[in-house]
């Protein structure tokens, strides 16, 4: 190497060096530092997603599951063993008449 | 970096021990690339930045370096990619405030406190009439006559051919002793007769 007159400041070569030896450290946390806003987003994220998740639609169970969550036990019992098993005819569709049962028989067999 | 040096932090980073070995380029390596970065023209606070980026950018390619060349070649490729930038970044600023003519003088000057300059004549006018030019040619000026590196070894550094090497170097000398016949018509000469041979 020639000689080419240039002096560089010892002092200021020294901090240079001290400073760029730091440079695994630095790195190191800085890699630490991205990974941990990596994972603090990705939980956000997910938070997010589930906090504005969509309410699941009223189905036609809804009204069944409103009537199950305000009936205690006992009252089920009761409406089990009781009331519900009686036909109630608007429900249910009036009954046919003998005449009427007899006279679709009497077309079924017509037709076969 | 002495042989000795390069086959220190060859078998470190064969041992994976990275970090070690990056001490030893920091230990070795500092001083030559500062003063490169600075004879490229860049000031003090400039080349040490230059230095920090590029010795990030070393320590990050540390574990996938596959000894294609040596490590000094390496470290001296990668900071001067990074002068060029940072000269290319300053010429660009400098449009914004003086006339780009200026800027061969402005880094013919930019030697501040931590660096300075002591020589005789001949060496002050070579190096105003290194400053003034191209920056690649400079580059290449500065590799070969200062730093005496073999065409080989330059070529794996700027990326050139080593025939477009000579004869940037060529060219570069023939603008520098133009250029300095211009201010002094003998002494150059005597400076770089023996180099362009």
């Amino acid at each position: 190497m020639k000689h080419d007159g240039i002096h560089l400041n010892e002092a200021t070569l020294q901090l240079l060096q001290n400073r760029l030896s730091a440079v695994p450290q630095r790195e190191r946390q800085r890699t630490r530092t991205r990974r941990l806003v990596a994972t603090l987003a990705a939980a956000i994220v997910v938070s997010l997603l589930f906090w504005t998740r969509p309410e699941p639609t009223s189905s036609t169970t809804g009204p069944a599951e409103e009537w199950l969550q305000k009936t205690t036990a006992t009252d089920l019992v009761e409406t089990l063993e009781h009331g519900s098993w009686e036909p109630n005819p608007e429900e249910l569709g009036e009954l046919l008449s003998d005449e009427e049962l007899d006279q679709i028989i009497l077309v079924k067999s017509s037709k076969s | 970096m002495t042989d000795r040096e390069e086959n220190e932090v060859a078998a470190l980073c064969s041992d994976r021990r990275y970090e070690a070995a990056y001490a030893l380029l920091v230990r070795a390596q500092t001083p030559p690339l500062f003063r490169l970065a600075v004879r490229m023209g860049l000031d003090s606070d400039d080349a040490q930045d230059v230095l920090q980026d590029a010795f990030i950018n070393i320590w990050r390619a540390l574990p996938q370096f596959r000894g294609d060349a040596k490590f000094s070649t390496w470290t001296y490729r990668i900071v001067a990619n990074e002068a060029l930038a940072a000269l290319r970044m300053q010429k660009k600023r400098r449009l914004w405030t003086v006339r780009a003519s200026d800027a061969p003088e402005a880094a013919a000057t930019s030697a501040s406190n931590d660096v300075y300059f002591q020589a005789d004549d001949a060496l002050a006018l070579l190096h105003r009439a290194q400053a003034q030019l191209p920056e690649k040619q400079r580059l290449v000026f500065q590799l070969r006559y200062f730093d005496e590196l073999p065409y080989s070894e330059i070529a794996a550094i700027t990326g050139t051919s080593e025939g477009g090497l000579k004869a940037n170097y060529h060219h570069a000398v023939q603008k520098i002793r133009a250029l300095v016949q211009t201010v002094k018509p003998n002494p150059a000469d005597d400076l770089l007769t023996a180099e362009n041979a």
